[in-house]
């Protein structure tokens, strides 16, 4: 998790030395496509690469559309339920098949690679 | 139906066995060719029937959902069964506990008889990517049945269960109730608890119900509204109900505009006639931003997935294999266990929330958000509710918009206007225009359920007039 936010720090560093009216509404190119990707943890196939920038510039050109919505003074809606309050966590012990769907376990706790020194 | 079932339990003329007994004859006879369901429960149903049976038999008193056969799409958990959320890399994850609407229905004696089938955790509108294959339209099976509740409603449609369980986060209940000719109902957002729904996008997400008739749908609805301690966002609501002996309904011109299959609208308009000698009232309401919403709607939901499904990661669930790095065990099962259509909307939703686009894309339809929520609360202090066209199109052939993404999110026009403002939605069942299904769906005031059923079953009869 500390990686992905370096990185997002990475991207939003990137971001800010573009000019601001070339950031809105930016049409995306498959260098972008394979950098989002490995933000997302996700390996592209060469195949998906070559798609993706078609389509989701597609997509993009569709939602570009929002950038003449009357805002000014308008404020962001982030849910319906505005006023809705965290509770405080509690620990419980999980069932059995919790831990029997990790595809690794030692000991009844999850198993996973190492994470400092692997990458 | 539900209500019909259950005085035949009371009466005796059949026991829970012989009617689990007679709907998996038709789950099995059907599902081959239909695939609405992924996993038929028949030994947990077949268990659950003989336990109410012992109970009939001593004859105590049976309350109205018990014995009653209900289907549940796959990204809901019941414990101890295989929910994949139509996803390869949940392809082999048991649930470890039930999602709240589960225990509810449990309490009520309901028997759970399967999960179906669903587009990849809830992403699309025609069952077409579902990682397990698609779901066929029970009225025309070279069709697709809607989506991504499309195994709920064409279980619901075929008579494989009289009743289901779905949810929607941008019309996915609506527009396969409409697509397979039976009710849907999206009830408003906080109405029922999301704990135990695999999240798709959180501020939008709504479980709701399938049946044949606005009062099964309703009947369902009531079990399992109502706050949960552990979704903050849930709430118990007391409405005020008072049958009316008018209903106003608003009909917005901009849902009638162009895109809106012509055959559809005539029907549409027809149903006004007869609704008109039943008790409503039609006047013309605008809603000006509404044209903005699916565009707003396509930011905020792959912001939201983007974020919600960090977390398969391929640690917790799914098949390990044998990778290099922490990094590459993320990135190839990831690869691998998502489809397409799951990619696309982490891909986009990851783009519109990196800074430097976060204003322009993601705060920008957060706005917008705020519009269409007001132009709704602008139209409701002129009329009771709102009547539009579920879908754009028919029901449409397999393959026919999977080659251009745009065209599918076109789909949801209609639909996604009230998870953005969190209102109840209900599509109902219009007749068929050349043996195809078609639905109109009645959008109500928020936190206003019960005042938006009660004025759908008075449209549903003055439909049958």
């Amino acid at each position: 998790m500390r990686v992905l936010r370096i990185e997002r720090a990475w991207c939003q560093r990137r971001a800010k030395s573009e000019t601001p009216n070339e950031a809105r509404w930016a049409m995306i190119t498959p260098e972008e496509i394979k950098k989002l990707f490995e933000l997302a943890k996700i390996e592209a196939t060469p195949e998906e690469l070559e798609k993706f920038p078609r389509e989701i510039d597609a997509i993009l050109a569709y939602v570009k559309k929002l950038s003449d919505a009357p805002v000014d003074n308008i404020s962001p809606t982030l849910s319906m339920v505005p006023d809705a309050l965290l509770r405080q966590d509690e620990a419980r012990q999980p069932g059995k098949d919790f831990i029997k769907s990790f595809p690794a376990s030692r000991k009844g706790y999850l198993e996973t690679k190492k994470v400092f020194g692997s990458e | 139906m539900i209500q019909d079932i259950h005085e035949k339990l009371v009466l005796k003329s059949i026991s829970a066995s012989e009617l689990v007994e007679d709907y998996l004859n038709v789950i099995h006879n059907k599902n081959p060719s239909l695939f609405a369901f992924l996993n038929v429960m028949d030994e947990s149903a077949r268990h659950n029937a003989k336990a109410l049976d012992q109970k009939i038999k001593k004859s105590e008193k049976l309350e109205l959902l018990e014995g009653i056969p209900i289907a549940v799409k796959d990204n809901i958990l019941i414990e101890g069964e295989k929910t994949t959320a139509g996803s390869k890399i949940l392809e082999n994850y048991t649930a470890a506990y039930d999602a709240f609407v589960i225990e509810r229905l449990r309490e009520a004696g309901t028997i759970f008889i399967g999960k179906t089938n669903l587009d990849e955790f809830a992403m699309g509108s025609s069952t077409e990517n579902s990682a397990f294959g698609p779901t066929k339209n029970p009225h025309d099976p070279e069709r697709v049945p809607g989506g991504s509740s499309g195994g709920s409603a064409a279980a619901v449609a075929a008579g494989m269960v009289p009743g289901a369980l779905g949810s929607d986060t941008g019309g996915s209940i609506r527009e396969p109730a409409a697509f397979c000719g039976i009710v849907g109902f999206k009830p408003s957002y906080g109405r029922v608890s999301r704990r135990g729904l695999i999240a798709m996008a959180s501020s939008l997400d709504q479980i709701g119900t399938f049946g044949t008739t606005v009062e099964d749908a309703e009947i369902l609805f009531r079990a399992i509204e109502g706050k949960d301690p552990f979704d903050m966002t849930s709430e118990d609501v007391r409405e005020t109900l008072a049958e009316k002996k008018e209903y106003v309904l608003g009909v917005p011109d901009e849902f009638f505009r162009e895109g809106l299959d012509k055959h559809i609208e005539a029907k549409i308009r027809e149903s006004f006639k007869k609704a008109e000698g039943a008790g409503f009232k039609f006047e013309p309401v605008s809603l000006p931003h509404a044209s903005y919403a699916l565009a707003a709607y396509y930011i905020i939901m792959p912001a939201e997935v983007s974020s919600n499904l960090a977390r398969f990661d391929g640690m917790r669930y799914g098949a390990r294999e044998e990778r290099d790095t922490l990094f590459d065990v993320y990135r190839k099962d990831r690869a691998k266990g998502f489809g397409l259509e799951v990619k696309r909307r982490i891909a986009i939703g990851t783009y519109v929330l990196s800074h430097g686009y976060y204003d322009a894309y993601y705060l920008q339809a957060q706005k917008v958000r705020t519009l269409i929520a007001e132009d709704f609360t602008e139209a409701f202090t002129k009329v009771d509710a709102i009547v539009a066209p579920t879908t754009p199109t028919l029901p449409f052939k397999f393959g026919e918009k999977t080659k251009d993404p745009l065209s599918m999110y076109l789909e949801d026009i209609y639909t996604v206007p009230a998870n953005l403002a969190g209102l109840p939605a209900i599509s109902l069942p219009l007749g068929k225009i050349e043996n195809l299904p078609a639905g109109l769906q009645l959008i109500g005031k928020r936190r206003k359920d019960y005042v938006l059923l009660n004025l759908a079953k008075r449209y549903e009869k003055a439909l049958e007039s």
